[in-house]
């Protein structure tokens, strides 16, 4: 029975200290703006917004797709995206800061 | 009937108008028959909330609820306009829960937008929800006045925004209404457009402004910019509260954007604050009150 709590605590060790994958793009949420506006990526990429702005935003689909909850100055969050497609999406403490997320098969132009 | 049964008569039923005996012998109308009532107003506390425009909410927060438990005269009850929470997490709500539990008069709420964040709203319900409010807003009558708490965060395409069907609701709620009678409105955004650039507006606030344009005497109390601002048009006078968490710009200020404002920390206390009104039937004022 010690042995499988020794492994159990090395197992959580390990996945909590598994580095977060990195993102294959950035969305930056600064002045009240995400930036940049607009990306255009693949299939199964993974976006990180990242708030680096004094005030607390969102990044939320207008179709609810997604939605990062509330985030701190400071604060990020990461989603991964599927289906091709358009996104447009807003903060929905501040529906004026919109954006729009593309997800297409096809090379970025 | 004797003169003065009459008089006592006129007074009891209620007619909306105190009589007095004017030159000649006259009956004369001067004014709403209310009782009146006092109560209290405060908004955006952001519960949650620890970045350098005010490291401690919380403190402050407790800290007006002790001015108000201080007060003299109790309020009737305690209006929150809204951001109770920074970022509608239930551990927020709940430390909001437990430092507005201990103020003595009964509280009402809104929510702000800061409050429906995701499942904030279901949050916020729960917690908050006033038991009359089947969907977000509610009325009622107190001491002669007609009270309204409008919700105008529940749109999260657009923050500002009251909606049809509260719309509708709000015109059968205000019909029964005497024009005569002490109106009040709370919401968290302000019903007029205040500074849209901002976010500072209410996009159908026009529609419900057109309603109560009938009555005398129209109190509309906001919160959401964190810095008292007024304004009135015809008989509706509009104010915008101070918040109890921290400040932000003056409307359009250059260079500024609306978000939390850094002010010296010996200063915070004299931006931060709550506010006290009175409504009687000649009129309805308050007075703001700083925290330092």
């Amino acid at each position: 029975m010690k042995r499988l709590f020794v492994a159990v605590a090395i197992l959580i060790g390990c996945l909590a200290a598994s580095p977060t994958p990195t993102p294959d793009a950035i969305v930056r949420i600064h002045g009240f703006a995400f930036v940049p506006k607009r990306i255009v990526i693949h299939p199964g990429a993974r976006v990180r917004f990242i708030n680096d702005d004094g005030d607390a935003h969102t990044a939320t689909a207008k179709d609810k797709s997604f939605d990062s909850g509330g985030l701190d100055t400071g604060e990020s969050w990461d989603h991964a995206f599927s289906k091709p497609g358009t996104i447009p999406y807003l903060c929905a403490l501040h529906p004026q800061m919109t954006g729009t997320i593309v997800v297409t098969a096809e090379e970025k132009k | 009937m004797k003169r003065r049964s009459f008089l006592d008569h006129v007074a009891w039923t209620g007619t909306g108008l105190i009589w007095t005996l004017g030159a000649g012998g006259t009956l004369v109308a001067t004014a709403e028959a209310s009782p009146g009532l006092s109560f209290v107003q405060i908004s955006d506390s952001h519960i949650g909330f620890k970045k350098d425009a005010n490291p401690d909410v919380t403190g402050t927060l407790t800290r007006t609820v002790e001015a108000i438990n201080a007060l003299a005269k109790q309020p009737d009850f305690v209006i929150h306009t809204g951001d109770i929470t920074h970022l509608s997490k239930p551990a927020e709500f709940d430390t909001a829960k437990q430092i507005l539990g201990t103020l003595r008069a009964p509280l009402m709420t809104i929510p702000g937008e800061h409050d429906v964040i995701g499942e904030g709203a279901a949050t916020y319900a729960s917690m908050f929800g006033h038991r009359d409010a089947t969907e977000g807003w509610y009325s009622f009558d107190r001491g002669g006045a007609h009270f309204v708490a409008l919700v105008n965060v529940f749109n999260f395409e657009t923050v500002g925004k009251l909606g049809a069907k509260q719309i509708a609701w709000l015109e059968k709620d205000l019909a029964s209404v005497k024009s005569s009678t002490p109106l009040v409105v709370f919401g968290h955004v302000p019903l007029y457009a205040l500074y849209p650039a901002w976010g500072w507006t209410t996009e159908d606030g026009a529609q419900a402004l057109a309603m109560v344009a009938r009555f005398s005497n129209v109190t509309v109390l906001n919160g959401h910019i964190h810095q008292v601002f007024t304004h009135s048009e015809g008989n509706i006078r509009f104010a915008t509260a101070a918040a109890t968490a921290y400040p932000q710009a003056s409307p359009g200020a250059p260079g500024a954007a609306p978000g939390p404002k850094l002010v010296p920390p010996d200063q915070l206390l004299h931006v931060l604050g709550y506010r006290t009104v009175s409504v009687a039937g000649n009129g309805t004022t308050y007075d703001d009150h700083p925290l330092g």
